[in-house]
Formats: C-alpha cells, sequence, structure tokens
C-alpha cells in the first residue's frame, strides 16, 4: 500500500517512463536542434522562368537556393512548392502589379547538399502541391545507408498558443549552420481548409514544425486565401500556418507513387546523356525596366 | 507517526498540484472566452487628398478588428486602422510630402458579430486622436446587445512577463479568432503613461485588447509618437494602458447614445 502514495509521486514529477522520454515531456532545444538537423537540407537550382503579358513572352534562368526536411528513408524531400517554380504570393503580386497573362518556372537543375559537406547530391521533382504550397523531390542515386529523416507519421496535433520549434539552416555564407527557432500556434482556421496558424521567429516555409516534446506538429507554409475571399482590400488576405500533418502525410503518399516513374526517367536521362560539352554563356540580363519575376526564394 | 505522514501528504500535494495545472485554463480557453467581444469591423472610407492645385478622392472598403466594450455596443477600433487623419502614421506620411493634406471620412460600416459574422450597421461616433483610438456604435444595440468585454477585473503589466491580445484573422480565413503572444519591455511615462512592447506584432493588430496570463484586461495596442522625434521617426506600437482607454470610453459614451 505504501507504494501507491511515491507512485503518484513519481506521476507527478513525471517520473513514471523511465529510460526514454515520455509524451509531454520537453526536449530541450539542443537536443531537437542535434537530432532534426541531419535532416535539414539545403536545396540549390536553376530555374526556367517563361512569361507573356502585352502581346510579348519572355524568359530567364535563375538559380535557386531553398531549403527542405528529409522525410522518407528513401530520400524523399520536402520543401516549399514556391522554391521550385509553383506560385507564391510573391509571384502573384508581380504578375497582377505588370499584367502578366501566364507564367511558368521549371527547374532545369536540382541538387540537395547535406548539412556543411559539399557534396552536390541530384535530385528530381517527385510531386509539387499547389493547395498547400508544398513540394516533394526524390534524391537520385544510392546511399549506402538510410537518410535521416524526420517521421511525420509520429507526431500530434497542436494546440493554440502552444510553442514549438523549427529548425532550419543558415545560408552559404555560415556554413549551412543549423538553427533553432521558435514560434508558436496563434490560431485554428477551418476554413478554406484546417490549419494552424502561426507567429513568431521560425519562418521557413516547407520545413516541419516540433512541439515542446519533439514531436512533428505540422509544416509551415505561407498561404493565400482564396481569391473568391477578395473583400476589396489591396491585397489578399495571406498569413504564415502549420499544415496539419494528415493533410501532409496525404501528399506524401501521392507522392511516394511517383517515386518508380521518377527514378526510371532519371535512369534513363543518365544512359541517353551526351558527354559533357563546354557550358553555353549565361543569358544576359532582361533589359532595363521590363518587368523581372521575383527570384528563387528559400 | 507524523513523519509517515511526509510522503502520502507530499504525493497528495503533489497530485493537486498536477491536477491545478491541468485544470488551469489554456489559450484555447482564454480564446474562446474572449473572441465573442473581438469583432472584424467593416467599412467605406472616402479619402481627400490635395496637393497644390491637385486633389485626388478614392473610395476605399477594408476592414478592421473591434472590440466590444459595452454591451450598448461601443466599439473600439484602431483610429490608425481607420484612415484617422490625426493618427500618428498618417501624420507621419504627410509630414513626408510638403503641402499634401489628406481628409477621410467613414461613409459606412458595419460590425460582424457572433460566430456566423453576422452584419450590424454601425456608425463612428468619435476619434480620440491623442491615443489612437476611435469609437464605433452598434446602431440597432440597444434592442440586440453585443457580447462585451468584461472590463471589472483590469489586469497587471510586469515588465518582461507574457502578455497575450486576442486577434482575428482576415475575412479569407472566416475571422477565426487568434492568440498574439508579446511581452512589456518597458514603461514610458512621456507623452504619457505607455508601456513599450515586443512580439511578433503586426499593423493588423492595432486596436487589439491586451491581457495578462490571468486573461484580465491591460490595455489596448495603439501607435504613438515620441515627443520631438526627427521628423523620419516612425511611430511605435505601444500598450495603452487600460485606465486612459476607460476614460476615453467615458468620453465617448454620451456622443454614442446620440448616435444610437
Amino acid at each position: 500500500m505504501r507504494f501507491l502514495p511515491m507512485l503518484a509521486v513519481a506521476f507527478a514529477l513525471g517520473l513514471a517512463f523511465p529510460g526514454g522520454r515520455a509524451r509531454g515531456e520537453e526536449e530541450p532545444a539542443a537536443a531537437l536542434l542535434a537530432r532534426v538537423a541531419p535532416a535539414v537540407v539545403s536545396v540549390h537550382g536553376t530555374l526556367e522562368q517563361r512569361w507573356s503579358g502585352d502581346g510579348s513572352a519572355q524568359e530567364k534562368e535563375v538559380a535557386f537556393d531553398g531549403v527542405g526536411a528529409v522525410v522518407d528513408p528513401g530520400g524523399i524531400v520536402l520543401l516549399r512548392n514556391a522554391t521550385v517554380g509553383g506560385s507564391s504570393p510573391e509571384i502573384e503580386a508581380w504578375r497582377k502589379q505588370n499584367d502578366i497573362e501566364s507564367y511558368s518556372a521549371t527547374p532545369t537543375s536540382l541538387v540537395v547538399l547535406f548539412g556543411n559537406d559539399p557534396t552536390e547530391h541530384a535530385a528530381a521533382v517527385l510531386a509539387q502541391d499547389s493547395r498547400l504550397d508544398l513540394a516533394f523531390l526524390q534524391l537520385l542515386g544510392g546511399r549506402d545507408k538510410p537518410f535521416a529523416y524526420v517521421d511525420l507519421t509520429k507526431g500530434a496535433a497542436p494546440r493554440v498558443g502552444q510553442e514549438l520549434l523549427g529548425v532550419r539552416r543558415s545560408g552559404r555564407g555560415f556554413d549551412f549552420a543549423p538553427i533553432v527557432e521558435t514560434l508558436y500556434v496563434s490560431s485554428r482556421v477551418e476554413k478554406p481548409r484546417a490549419l494552424w496558424a502561426l507567429r513568431g521567429d521560425f519562418e521557413a516555409a516547407g520545413l516541419p514544425v516540433f512541439a515542446r516534446d519533439g514531436a512533428p506538429v505540422g509544416v509551415v507554409a505561407e498561404l493565400q486565401a482564396p481569391a473568391d475571399s477578395a473583400t476589396g482590400d489591396d491585397r489578399p488576405d495571406e498569413a504564415r500556418f502549420a499544415v496539419p500533418l494528415d493533410a501532409v502525410l496525404k501528399s506524401l503518399e501521392a507522392a511516394r507513387k511517383k517515386v518508380p516513374e521518377v527514378l526510371a526517367k532519371a535512369a534513363e536521362a543518365k544512359a541517353a546523356a551526351p558527354k559533357p560539352a563546354p557550358a553555353a554563356p549565361a543569358p544576359g540580363p532582361a533589359p532595363e525596366g521590363e518587368p523581372k519575376p521575383p527570384e528563387g526564394t528559400r | 507517526v507524523r513523519p509517515r505522514l511526509l510522503p502520502g501528504g507530499l504525493a497528495a500535494a503533489l497530485v493537486l498540484c498536477a491536477a491545478a495545472r491541468a485544470d488551469a485554463p489554456s489559450w484555447g480557453d482564454h480564446l474562446a472566452r474572449l473572441a465573442p467581444a473581438v469583432v472584424p469591423v467593416r467599412g467605406v472610407i472616402k479619402i481627400h487628398a490635395v496637393l497644390g492645385e491637385q486633389s485626388m478622392d478614392v473610395e476605399k472598403e477594408g476592414g478592421t478588428l473591434g472590440v466590444v466594450f459595452d454591451a450598448s455596443g461601443l466599439v473600439l477600433v484602431s483610429n490608425t486602422r481607420t484612415g484617422g487623419p490625426g493618427s500618428p502614421l498618417v501624420k507621419a506620411f504627410v509630414r513626408r510630402i510638403p503641402g499634401l493634406q489628406v481628409t477621410t471620412e467613414i461613409t459606412s460600416a458595419r460590425v460582424l458579430v457572433g460566430e456566423a459574422h453576422e452584419e450590424r450597421e454601425a456608425a463612428l461616433v468619435v476619434r480620440d486622436t491623442t491615443l489612437d483610438l476611435a469609437w464605433v456604435q452598434v446602431l440597432d444595440a440597444a434592442t440586440r446587445p453585443v457580447p462585451a468585454l468584461d472590463l471589472a477585473t483590469p489586469g497587471e503589466v510586469v515588465v518582461g512577463r507574457t502578455l497575450f491580445a486576442v486577434a482575428r484573422m482576415g475575412q479569407g480565413f472566416d475571422h477565426a479568432p487568434a492568440v498574439v503572444r508579446l511581452r512589456a519591455t518597458g514603461r514610458v511615462e512621456k507623452p504619457r503613461p505607455l508601456w513599450t512592447v515586443a512580439g511578433d506584432l503586426d499593423v493588423q493588430d492595432l486596436g487589439a485588447v491586451v491581457f495578462d496570463e490571468r486573461a484580465r484586461p491591460v490595455g489596448v495596442l495603439v501607435t504613438q509618437e515620441g515627443v520631438g522625434e526627427d521628423e523620419d521617426a516612425m511611430p511605435e506600437m505601444v500598450l495603452l494602458p487600460l485606465d486612459a482607454v476607460r476614460k476615453s470610453l467615458e468620453a465617448a459614451r454620451p456622443l454614442a447614445a446620440k448616435a444610437r
């Protein structure tokens, strides 16, 4: 009988699960950083942008830098759709200001870097989900061990007001050092779809965010309200959200189905590739005064 | 016998503490309780700008955050967010273009009440340009009261301690209620008693009521200019203490009664 009060004490102090972190128990930010950072990667490439308006058509190649997270041991990388050419609030604002009728952007080269290792790993776009502003890449080429990854199936739903953590990478100038930042859930939105509105320091769209116990709770996205909700204000409503994990996982499942096709295409392209030729001169800048789309976003 | 009581007593105390912590209202609870008095306000503003011999008229629809301060339908909005000509932000822009004169008029206003965002006709009653506040009256509130904020127990501001404001998302996100965390960073006495604040704040949060950790109101987010500031200095977002807001409310009441 004396055991019962001690058990109560143990529960009250959160000591009832020795040997492992219990759900709800805090993971220090530094520990989360160390655990998650290997799965947070830098993404680099070139986008071929084409646009037309006022009867003229233009095209341009731009380099882009982005950040993503490996979410599958087979090498699937999750990132912001706008990074690999999907539309974004910035692009839409630019189109509106310059009367651009059509716009497309296609990645023509894509590499992924792990940490500060300069080895470039070729990748290909697997799927793009413009509704959630998320995209999935497939790392091409084998690896002798599985990729470090964030397991989105072991997540939890956040609560309004809950403090969260996110891990991103600094730029090349700071050797892609991993950084942990805080944010919090500001609101639960039901329309146009279930989302968690976010505020705070962490702004890296396309990356997962974590509860204080280390469980992933969603993926950051900068989303605009649908056009039909126009209010007469200067710009449509736009905010930073955590896309709930069930929606991300559905999107990931759809992307997984395309892996064999993308890998086969990449293998074909590699087999058919001619020997490297001297590099063509870089395309010149668009003439002064002509509209240019916003360049690659992180 | 006494020492033997210790483990059991300690256990009970700890269990009670843990239970009390679990029962403490969550941010979600605070939001659910406070959000009905935090209302979207929509309206049309007519802007008349004159520069030398040139003039321009623009009519623009927009929205802002309102807080029902009184069940009689008196709603607080930001003077800056409703285009108040005397607002520090507008004054700062006018100062940058010498000779520019701007006048504004709210030509229609609606307060969106309840979960269904029922549109209720409203009218601008008075602007308090010094405090960057404006008061809007829901016209039929005498017969159909509006859920109002409970001001009976004011809260306490302690520098460094967490505060929160209740805001709303935009129309495109169905005006979902939102919690905005901030903290007081200092106390200012001039030009008037104010709290400086830090947090991930947005200009759209102007007019939001701020609460302490126990969800008691402590003030309103406004913009203020410092005394004798450089011409290029922009006004700062600060926390106007609740007692100043209350005085403004009392001054607005007789005018609101006329509008009803």
